[in-house]
């Protein structure tokens, strides 16, 4: 990120050396362009000092108007020159603009990069520290199964005992019919030795 | 013969070289105390302060725009002293020859707007600097005709 900002600042420099090449530009043909326009106000001064010379100033006259063409000439260049010129410092400005909002968010970026940087680092010791944790837990998950084990063990013999107790009562149960069984019998056996008053 | 072209006001109009003594570039001119309206002020000629005149404000249009094309035509005038002033008009920047003319419309009430020049496809109008100068200026500027550069 940090050479990206450093290409950044060095593609906005040369931008803006491409700007002041361009300054200089427009200065020369801003010169250019006044050489010209006095070319022109020259030759129009010597066209009407030949006028007053008549005929002898008629070669003169000619030569007045060519300079004159060319001078003309030169200006329409110029312009078309200074034209370009403007369209090159537009571009170059809109560059420089455009490197510089990239320059900012590269900053931007950076900054935000180092804060990740950071919290990465934060997370990756407290995740650490969990670690020591994370075995306590294994350690008492594995006692806590061991003590499920021996629970489950336990309600085994419970469930054996029940089904004993179970058992023992459904024999106690027949024990006590066959005993109430025993006693109906002793009672109507008894009944047959009852002696009336 | 040939004329100098210009515009003012957004017409061609055009000066028989003959009258023009020199083209200057357009400068700050020197107010001009209780002038009138087309005379934007003095400027230095030789030894002499002359008058200049915007032909835009003469035609009751805007004054001369400051271009580089904006010049000075110093014009020179016999009525019947000589007499020297000078004319602000835009884009002088080329002669062209006065071949065949026409009157066009007569404009009694402006004597200075002389014939039309056929050969040229805008038809400029002739000026006639003679005519030029309002007349407050002329009656004052003849009174002390010792400008000659």
């Amino acid at each position: 990120m940090e050479r990206l900002s450093s290409a950044g600042h060095t593609v906005a420099a040369r931008l803006s050396a491409i700007r002041d090449e361009a300054a200089q530009i427009t200065s020369v043909v801003t010169t250019i362009s006044k050489v010209a326009d006095q070319t022109n106000l020259l030759s129009i001064n010597a066209a009407i000092e030949a006028e007053k010379a008549g005929e002898q100033g008629l070669g003169f006259l000619v030569l007045a108007r060519e300079i004159r063409r060319l001078a003309d000439q030169t200006a329409v260049a110029t312009l078309d020159i200074e034209q370009m010129v403007k369209q090159m410092q537009g571009a170059v400005s809109a560059g420089v603009m455009e490197i510089d909002r990239f320059s900012e968010e590269v900053k931007s970026g950076i900054v935000s990069v180092g804060r990740i940087n950071g919290q990465s680092s934060q997370i990756i010791s407290q995740v650490r520290t969990l670690s020591d944790r994370f075995d306590a837990v294994n350690d008492g998950m594995r006692s806590q199964n061991v003590g499920t084990r021996q629970i489950g063990e336990a309600m085994t013999q419970l469930i054996d005992g029940a089904r004993q107790t179970s058992t023992s009562l459904r024999e106690f149960n027949s024990a006590t019919e066959s005993l109430r069984d025993a006693v109906t019998t002793l009672k109507q056996e008894i009944t047959q030795f009852n002696v009336g008053k | 013969m040939q004329a100098i072209a210009f515009r003012a006001a957004a017409m061609r109009f055009a000066l028989p070289t003959t009258q023009v003594l020199q083209v200057l570039p357009d400068c700050v001119t020197r107010p001009l105390a209780m002038a009138p309206p087309a005379v934007t002020g003095l400027i230095r000629y030789g030894r002499a302060l002359i008058p200049v005149v915007d032909l835009g404000l003469l035609l009751g249009k805007t004054a001369a725009a400051m271009r580089r094309s904006t010049r000075l035509l110093v014009v020179r005038i016999n009525t019947p002293k000589p007499l020297v002033f000078a004319l602000r008009a835009e884009e002088v920047l080329d002669l062209i020859d006065i071949g065949a003319k026409t009157g066009g419309v007569p404009q009694p009430r402006h004597r200075w707007l002389g014939d039309h020049i056929l050969d040229d496809a805008e038809t400029p109008q002739l000026i006639r600097a003679e005519e030029l100068l309002p007349d407050e200026l002329r009656a004052l500027y003849v009174a002390d005709a010792g400008n000659e550069p």
